[in-house]
């Protein structure tokens, strides 16, 4: 492939920048910022100078963006306030041992 | 001079522990909904988590992230759950069938051609689907793919926070996580296509 001769004579010239193999082996790690800063900046560097893999990346980072913010939106099927209230009582009564149950096992 | 550490809670106290708690129960309980796929299941499960929480509260260290270790509490009950339900997580059975190739929405889309004229091809198909129909195909991945994608997803943990989570290393938090969105990415295609949420001509 050409653009993979040309990444290899860039290479050859001394410059350390990823091809788009190495640069795609990244993309999940990328897009969740997991990835080492050496790393981040070789993947921007060519993502500079790639327009495919560029619009791969940026395709990847709006999809994940988007899912994550669905499923912040997801809604419960239960009433969280009533459930609230519900472990609150829990508690209360494990706090209390005396008061509904023997106070046999104090911590 | 030194400041005195918060000093750890009296036992039986539940003022600390309430404070702390209150504000992570919807989203642990949205949690657990997708572990037990079940919303009954999930209020036993997290009703269960908050009582060895609130018992091993002086193990919790104060200052750390208290959302990570409720849930690391309530995973284990999770785990506990499916023992006694003779259960193991379900692990392989999907990975050896199905490969999914990375980028495979990105693929599909462009198959059919919603990149063409520019714009946003992954916000136009996200603008299509719903919240309810990323819950659907995240209840539907296995249990451990399902379990840190849900961490990943609606928790909005890092891989080192969910490798606490779950105890697992990083890279197999990590793989497993870059597996499920794959899995997700198809699942969410075949859901799209099924529902006519995107039509065209070349598929698969």
């Amino acid at each position: 492939m050409r653009w993979g001769n040309t990444m290899l004579r860039i290479k050859a010239f001394g410059l350390d920048i990823y091809g788009c193999q190495e640069a795609l082996e990244r993309l999940d790690d990328y897009v969740d910022h997991e990835l080492s800063p050496e790393e981040t900046q070789k993947v921007r560097q060519h993502l500079k100078l790639c327009h495919h893999c560029a619009r791969k990346f940026s395709f990847e980072e709006e999809l994940i963006a988007g899912m994550k913010s669905k499923a912040q939106r997801i809604q419960l099927p239960a009433d969280v306030d009533a459930f609230k209230a519900k472990i609150n009582a829990l508690l209360k009564q494990e706090a209390a041992p005396e008061s509904d149950q023997s106070a046999a096992s104090t911590n | 001079m030194e400041t005195n550490p918060p000093s750890p809670p009296e036992s039986g106290s539940i003022g600390d522990f309430s404070v702390l708690l209150e504000p992570i129960l919807a989203s642990a309980l949205k949690t657990a909904t997708f572990l037990t796929r079940n919303s009954e299941d999930a209020e036993d499960l997290v009703q269960e988590a908050a009582l060895q929480a609130f018992r091993s509260f002086d193990q919790f260290e104060q200052g750390t992230n208290f959302k990570a270790w409720f849930l690391k509490v309530q995973h284990n009950c999770f785990l506990g759950r499916l023992r006694r339900d003779a259960r193991r997580p379900q692990t392989v059975a999907i990975e050896d069938e199905e490969t999914v190739e990375n980028l495979y929405l990105y693929e599909q889309t462009r198959g059919i051609g919603m990149h063409k004229g520019g714009g946003d091809p992954a916000g136009k198909l996200l603008d299509r689907l719903d919240s309810e129909q990323i819950a659907l195909a995240l209840r539907a991945l296995p249990d451990e793919f399902r379990v840190v994608a849900t961490l990943y997803f609606v928790e909005e943990l890092t891989y080192e926070q969910i490798a606490q989570v779950v105890d697992r290393p990083l890279n197999t938090v990590r793989s497993r996580l870059h597996r499920s969105r794959r899995l997700l990415q198809k699942s969410l295609w075949q859901m799209a296509r099924e529902r006519g949420i995107v039509s065209g001509n070349a598929d698969e």
